[in-house]
Order: C-alpha cells, then sequence, then structure tokens
C-alpha cells in the first residue's frame, strides 16, 4: 500500500519532531517545514496529499498557506490547522479561506492522527 | 579684576604633575592588560554560552526521537521495537549521568507538557518520574536563593510530582512572596487536601490575583471535592475569610448563613461586601434585619449593594426602612437607589417629581386645538423657552401669549418693555394714555411690508387706502411714527430756533413738494396749547402739521410697500396703522416744544437729543471701544466725529467716566464738536427745501396730499447716505444755504420733514 504524503509545517522542533514520530508510526511519509519559506519551496515541487500546518509560522503563516494554495495553486489539498486555543479569530479566518479543519493545542497526538486519516477519507 | 588675577594663578599653579615615565607606561601596560583580560573573559563566556547553547540544542535533537520512542512505546509492539525500546533505556540512563543532559532532558519534558495533551501528556510525566528527574528539583528545594526555590517549586508543580507535596507545603508561609505564592499553588494543585492546609496555614495576605489563581488551579483539579469553607468563616486572618466566602459563592455552599449573616458587620467593608453577595446568591430571607442593621455602618458601595439585595429579597414590609433612607440620605445616588427599590418592591409607589409642572398651569391651557395652532405653538415651545409673563404688569392672557399671533408681543414684554416705559417717561404721558397699551416701540426692529401687496397699493391708491394691507409690525409702525415724531420735534425747535420770524418766501418753481394744505394750516388757528404767546402761531400751526400729518401718515405707509425686507415679525396691519393714528402727534409736538421753549435753545437742543437717544444699542461706537486699547480708542473718537451723529452725543458724555485722561479729554472735544456740527447740520437741512433730492419726484399732477409722491424706486434708491452726500454737495457748492433759507422757511423745513419720513419709512 502506498504511503500517504504529509506535509507538516511546525516551527516547534520538539512538537514536530513528535508528531512527526506519531505519524510515521501510523504510516505516513511525512515531510518536515519549519517555516513558511520551506513549506512553499516544497508545495513548488510536490504536492502532498495532506498539509498539517502551525497558524503561527516565521515568513508564511497557516493562513496565509491556506491562501496561497486555494487561490494561488488553486489546489484542493486538505488542510488542517494547527492552532493554541483563543486564537479564534485565526482559526475562522482560516476556515474562511477554505481550511478543512482546526486542531487546538496542546495537541493530543491520537486525535490528529483521527484527523488526517478522516480528511484524506473524505478526499 | 581681583577675581581674573585670581583666576590665572590659580591657572599658572596647575602644572604636570611630578610622576615618573616608567610608573606612567607600567600603568599603561596595566590598564591595557585589564582591558584585554576583560574582553578575552567577554569572549570566553560568551563562546561557553553558545556551545551550552549549541549542545543543549543538539542534545535536544538528539533526545527528542528517544522521547518520542519512550511516549508511544506499548507492551502491543512488536518484539524488535521491544528491544530497541529497552536498548534506548540503557542509552538514556547513560545520557542522564550528564548534569547537563538531565537538566536538557527536564527542559524538553516540560515543554512537550505543554504542548501536547492526551495520553501522550501522561507518558511524559510518568517518563519524568521513572527517569528520576524529580529528584534535581527536590534538591534544589534546600537552596537558600529564592529564584531556585521557586524555580524548583514550580518544576515539580508542572510535572505533577505529587510526592514532593510535603516538602513544598512548608514554603506556604515563605518570607519570599514570590516562593510563598509558588509553594501555596503547588500545594493547592498537587494534591485535593493541599487548599485545606493553605487556608488553615496561611498567614499571609492572599492578593486579588493570587485568589484567582488560586481559584483557576482547584477548578481544574481532578476530583476535586470541595471542603466546607464555611470553616474557615472564623479565620482571624480577614484574606482567608474573604476567600472563604468567594470560595462558599462558587461552590454554591449554602449552609453558612448564620455565619455570613454574621460577617454583615465585619469591620472589613470588603469581607461585607462579599458576605451580601452570598445573600444574594443564596436568597437568605432571614438577613434582612441584619441587613438594615449593617447599613449604618457601612460605604457607600455596601449601602449600595445592601438596598440592591433588599430589592431582591426584601418586600412590602421594608418600604418604611426605605422610605427613612430617602428621607435622611443626603446622597443622591443612596436615595435615588432607595427610590428605585421602592418601586421595585411595589411598583409605582415613587412617581417622577421633578420637573413637573403643576397641574393648575396644565388645565389652563387650552384643552382642544386645531393640529396647526398645535404645531405652532410647539415650534413656540421649542424654539423660545420664554418665562411665563407678569400678569400684574403685562396686560396679555397666558392665552394670549399661547396664541402664535402675540409672540412678539411676548417677546418685547420680556425684552424690551422696561426700556420702553422709560422712553414713554421721557416722550411724555400722552402716548401711553391715547395709545393703544399693546402698542410699543421697537426702535431696533425692521420695517415690515409685504411685496406683493405692496404692489397692490400701487396700482391702487384708493382701495389700498381702504384694505391697507401692508404687514407692518406695530411696533415697527411705532418706531417709524416715534422717529417721525422726534424729528417734527426736532424741526420744531429748530423753527423755534430761528431768529428770523418772516414768512416763508415759497417760490412754486423751486418747491420739491407740493405742500398744498398750506391754506389750512393758515386758518387753523385755535388749537391753544402753548403758553408762549410770542410763539403762539407757529405752535398752532404745528399742531395742525402733526394732526395732519396723523391722517396722512397710512398714505406714507401704502408708499412705503413698495420696499421690500427682510421681516422679522408679521402684524396684522390693521393693528400697524391704529398704533400709528393712535399716538396724539399734536399732543406729542406740543409737549415735546413746551419743554424746549423752558430752555436755552442750544443747551435744549443736545439734551432733548440725548435724552431722546437710547445710548445703548444704538451707537455702533460704544462696542468697538469695550474691547478696544487707548490708541484704538483715541481713533474711533475721530471716527465718532467724522461719522458719528446725535446717538454718539450720549456715548461720548458717558466717555467723561473712562479711566483714560486722553480718552476723557478728547471725548469731551469731540462731543462739542459734533454737538455743533449737529446743530448745523439740522440747520442746513432746512437748505434742502430748495434743493430736489435724487431720488424723490414730486408729482405735481396729484395735489391731494403731502405724500402722493411717486417716488420711483430705484437700485439705490434706499441709500440713505447718497442724499446725505447730495446735501453735503450742495452744502459745499452754497455754504450760504443753510443759513439764508434756514431763516424762517418753515414750508421748506415741512418739506424736509416730509422727505425724513420718507427716509424713515424706506429705512
Amino acid at each position: 500500500m502506498e504511503k500517504k504524503h504529509l506535509l507538516l509545517a511546525e516551527d516547534d522542533e520538539l512538537l514536530a519532531s513528535l508528531l512527526e514520530y506519531r505519524l510515521k508510526m501510523a504510516g505516513f511519509e511525512v515531510v518536515l517545514a519549519q517555516d513558511g519559506k520551506e513549506v512553499k519551496e516544497y508545495l513548488s515541487r510536490e504536492t502532498p496529499d495532506i498539509i498539517v500546518s502551525d497558524i503561527m509560522m516565521p515568513y508564511f503563516s497557516g493562513i496565509e498557506l491556506v491562501d496561497y494554495l486555494r487561490n494561488t495553486l488553486n489546489s484542493k489539498i486538505p488542510v488542517i490547522v494547527v492552532s493554541s486555543a483563543g486564537n479564534e479569530e485565526n482559526v475562522l479566518s482560516a476556515f474562511e479561506l477554505g481550511a478543512n479543519d482546526f486542531i487546538a493545542k496542546p495537541v493530543n497526538p491520537s486525535e490528529l492522527l483521527v484527523r488526517v486519516n478522516r480528511e484524506l477519507n473524505k478526499a | 579684576m581681583k577675581g581674573q588675577i585670581s583666576t590665572y594663578t590659580l591657572t599658572l599653579q596647575w602644572n604636570t604633575p611630578g610622576v615618573p615615565e616608567e610608573l606612567l607606561w607600567y600603568m599603561t601596560a596595566a590598564f591595557l592588560m585589564l582591558a584585554l583580560f576583560y574582553l578575552s573573559s567577554v569572549f570566553y563566556f560568551r563562546a561557553r554560552l553558545k556551545n551550552k547553547a549549541n549542545r543543549e540544542a543538539e542534545l535536544k535533537k538528539d533526545l527528542a526521537p528517544m522521547i518520542s520512542k519512550f511516549l508511544f512505546y506499548t507492551e502491543e509492539d512488536p518484539l524488535e521495537a521491544r528491544r530497541e525500546y529497552v536498548q534506548l533505556k540503557i542509552e538514556i540512563r547513560q545520557l542522564l549521568k550528564n548534569g547537563l543532559t538531565r537538566t536538557v532532558l527536564s527542559e524538553v519534558l516540560r515543554d512537550l507538557k505543554k504542548d501536547v495533551s492526551g495520553s501522550a501528556r501522561n507518558e511524559l510525566l510518568s517518563l519524568y518520574s521513572d527517569l528520576g528527574l524529580q529528584e534535581d528539583a527536590i534538591q534544589r528545594l534546600k537552596s537558600r536563593r529564592w529564584q531556585v526555590l521557586s524555580k524548583a517549586i514550580l518544576e515539580l508543580t508542572e510535572m505533577e510530582v505529587r510526592g514532593a507535596y510535603g516538602l513544598i507545603k512548608k514554603f506556604v508561609n515563605h518570607r519570599s512572596s514570590i516562593v510563598r505564592k509558588q509553594a501555596q499553588l503547588a500545594t493547592v494543585s498537587l494534591k485535593n487536601e493541599g487548599i485545606t492546609y493553605f487556608l488553615d496555614s496561611n498567614r499571609y495576605q492572599i492578593s486579588e490575583w493570587q485568589q484567582l489563581k488560586l481559584l483557576d488551579v482547584i477548578r481544574q483539579l481532578d476530583g476535586f471535592e470541595a471542603p466546607k469553607f464555611k470553616n474557615w468563616l472564623t479565620s482571624k486572618n480577614a484574606y482567608v475569610v474573604l476567600f472563604a466566602l468567594r470560595l462558599i459563592k462558587y461552590y454554591k455552599q449554602n449552609d453558612a448563613s448564620k455565619a455570613i449573616i454574621t460577617l454583615l458587620n465585619h469591620r472589613n467593608q470588603q469581607i461585607k461586601v462579599e458576605a451580601i453577595q452570598c445573600i444574594r446568591e443564596f436568597f437568605i430571607q432571614d438577613a434582612k434585619e441584619p441587613l438594615k442593621v449593617a447599613f449604618a455602618n457601612g460605604n457607600e458601595e455596601v449601602k449600595l449593594l445592601i438596598l440592591d439585595t433588599l430589592g431582591l429579597i426584601g418586600n412590602t414590609d421594608d418600604i418604611k426602612f426605605l422610605q427613612n433612607i430617602i428621607n435622611k440620605s443626603t446622597t443622591h445616588i443612596i436615595s435615588s437607589k432607595a427610590s428605585s427599590v421602592i418601586n421595585t418592591l411595589k411598583p409605582e409607589t415613587i412617581l417622577p417629581e421633578s420637573d413637573i409642572e403643576p397641574i393648575e398651569e396644565l388645565t389652563s391651557t387650552p384643552t382642544v386645538d386645531k393640529p396647526e395652532e398645535m404645531e405652532e405653538k410647539e415650534k413656540e415651545a421649542l424654539s423660545v423657552h420664554l418665562p411665563k409673563p407678569d400678569f400684574k404688569e403685562d396686560p396679555m392672557a397666558w392665552e394670549d401669549v399661547l396664541n402664535p399671533e402675540f409672540e412678539d408681543e411676548v417677546i418685547f414684554s420680556h425684552c424690551c418693555l422696561q426700556e420702553f416705559r422709560e422712553l414713554i417717561q421721557e416722550i411724555g404721558e400722552p402716548l401711553l394714555q391715547t395709545g393703544d397699551p399693546g402698542t410699543l416701540p421697537l426702535d431696533f426692529l425692521p420695517l415690515i411690508v409685504e411685496e406683493q401687496e405692496a404692489q397692490k397699493t400701487s396700482e391702487s391708491q384708493d382701495t389700498a387706502e381702504e384694505t391697507i394691507d401692508t404687514s407692518i409690525g406695530f411696533k415697527s409702525g411705532l418706531d417709524q411714527t416715534l422717529h417721525a415724531e422726534e424729528r417734527i420735534t426736532r424741526e420744531i425747535e429748530a423753527l423755534l430756533s430761528m431768529e428770523n420770524e418772516d414768512t416763508p418766501q415759497f417760490h412754486e418753481e423751486e418747491d420739491v413738494f407740493n405742500l398744498n394744505f398750506l391754506p389750512i394750516l393758515v386758518d387753523e388757528a385755535g388749537t391753544p396749547s402753548v403758553k408762549d404767546d410770542k410763539e403762539e402761531l407757529d405752535i398752532r400751526s404745528i399742531e395742525v402739521i402733526a394732526e395732519t400729518l396723523m391722517q396722512k401718515v397710512p398714505k406714507a405707509f401704502i408708499k412705503a410697500n413698495r420696499a421690500s425686507e427682510n421681516y422679522s415679525i408679521q402684524v396684522p396691519p390693521e393693528e400697524s396703522f391704529e398704533a400709528v393714528k393712535s399716538i396724539n402727534w399734536a399732543s406729542i409736538a406740543s409737549q415735546n416744544l413746551q419743554l424746549t421753549i423752558d430752555q436755552e435753545e442750544d443747551t435744549q437742543l443736545k439734551n432733548t437729543s440725548i435724552k431722546r437717544d437710547d445710548p445703548y444699542g444704538f451707537s455702533i461706537f460704544q462696542e468697538l471701544f469695550r474691547t478696544a486699547d487707548t490708541e484704538s480708542k483715541m481713533i474711533l473718537l475721530d471716527e465718532v466725529l467724522a461719522i458719528g451723529d446725535k446717538k454718539e452725543l450720549f456715548f461720548l458724555k458717558t466717555l467723561s467716566e473712562d479711566p483714560s485722561t486722553q480718552v476723557r479729554n478728547k471725548a469731551s472735544q469731540i462731543h462739542e464738536a459734533l454737538a455743533s456740527s449737529l446743530l448745523q447740520q439740522e440747520e442746513s437741512e432746512v437748505c434742502e427745501t430748495e434743493i430736489e433730492g435724487p431720488s424723490i419726484k414730486i408729482d405735481s399732477a396729484n395735489e391731494d396730499t403731502l405724500f402722493d409722491l411717486s417716488f420711483e424706486p430705484e437700485a439705490d434708491c434706499f441709500q440713505e447716505p447718497n442724499i446725505q452726500e447730495e446735501r453735503e454737495k450742495e452744502e459745499r457748492t452754497n455754504p450760504e444755504l443753510g443759513v439764508s433759507n434756514s431763516a424762517g422757511n418753515l414750508m421748506g423745513r415741512f418739506a424736509v420733514l416730509t422727505h425724513k419720513i420718507f427716509g424713515k419709512i424706506y429705512g
């Protein structure tokens, strides 16, 4: 069975490492991106099956990423945004721009896995 | 000089100190070495810190996957994974022997704990405990440094090391507030019974922020069973009592009614407030009477809260108490609150009282009005808030006041009535007796004429005479008549002052006006009004002239209708006509004449002029003088002489009290000069009988009346200054005109008089 490509955009190395490990355990081929630039570079080269992105990132926020995907690349790749609790406005903006799902920090890795699978199944 | 010398001396004494050159070199070398040492040490420590940071970063990178493996390891994993896990454990044990690695691992776990939740979080906590990282923190609890202590307590609290509870709780009353607060939070969060210990043992004050944080910690405790917080209402620490009351309210422990009621009498106002809040929360009916008792000793916040609570738990029995508060309270907010509470307990007990009009006044107003009238009244009420008229002085009824027809009268009665009465007294009683009591002189009001009606009257003079529909404000009309009357008086005075009493030589071809009523003057000689025999004939004649004028004035008004202006006041034309007609011209003229005869001619003319001129509101210089400085006043005085008239005479007199001597002297000079020039001007005006005005033409065909003049208004026909200029020009060209022709030319003067009346009519 072919592994699904997942782009994980997260600037916190520890959390990124933890989630990467968990997602790899679940059978995903995970690509880590530390900031918006890396995300854009990767997207210019590859097309992941799903993107998990933190909203607060250097250079290129999660909202901008969603906007870039939906309006510039006209891509329908599922996007799950990760944001800390109380960042309601950003989350709503992300949803308005076309984000598929949202998960709040502190992240429950198991929950994230469920949501990722659900979005992939939808697609 | 002395100081300078000493300075030089001092300067010269300052010589280079006698330091050996070698010592200087040594010192230079020493300073250089110190600088090098300082710089090298900076670089060394900086490099060391950087290395440490790099090592930590590397360690974090190495440890992160290890931690992930630990976190997500399960017993169900394949054998290979299990072997890997055991290998990893051994490896990490080796790493933990290094202090830095322990520290980094602790940090990593603490960081991750913030970002992950669920089972991963629990695994992190157990890993921390399994690796024995808490031992380091517990060791640090022995430190005497408050920052180390605080950090250690924080770490143990974050990693939920319940075993450290016993060690931490003793810091609850630590002298350092930071350690103490951290210990309080740790005590409360590590064990459910921590709050009990804290409330029992706390000796210090608990800040509002700390109370909130403690409450937040308690709320997040899993399986927390709140103790009976009423037990701490007896605490000697007021802050504990306060916090307990808040906890009672939060956890809705309504079994402490008596204790809460007792706390209503606590000395601490904050505890009182919190106790009242509890009473409100638990709707404690028994607290009604204690609340009333506590009201006396409470501050404003407490009082308001008690009143509010009485509104919530009270009933109509408490109204008396509230009424008492309203009567006795000096604070508006308290009495207002009490009123509102009374109305809450028994709606509409207290009705609005302030600014409510008495019922009598309301009933006196017409109950049924036409919609238009009502609208007008509303407009009136909105536009002008007039005080109630004084019924003793003002003959108008209040109903009349409400009638928009009389709004001008109302305004006048409140603005100018007093001035008017003074004026009447000056002019003479006859005006008041014969005139309509409602007719009032308003010099300042403009003449009001309706343009359309003026056209009608010009078309048909006869019909216009019957239906004078000129809407002249009767005050304005009267104003015109008064001015005319004044001028008549002045003319009479001028006549009397003339030495030459010869019959005026009046050449028909030179006449400006067709004075057809001249024979009447000669025939009417029987009117006895003046005592002086010498002047008897002229005076009688003047009375007749005045009477004639009275009859002719309406026609003048008809003519005046041609002039259209902006109107501010509309008065029925009948009233204005009546007002004008009602003036007893002859009486006024004779009385004024009598006054003038009794005095010397020159001074008499000045005085009468001054008396009749209202000093305020007429002289434009008055306002300018209020704000002007002395220099400006001097310039203005020159202007007064140049353009001033009789109005300025009084004003100049008032300047005799000016603080500046310069102004006073000049004012008196200007006064004299102006008075004399005005006298000359009046005398010279007589000459105008022989000078045809630029805008007035005599209609020789119509010889019936004095005022039947074919007046042709031109673009600048209302410019009185042009006429004045013409006069001045004539005077300049013929300087003797005024003197020679003024000698007893009665008809000429009369022509001037009519001319002036016209001038006044046309504004």
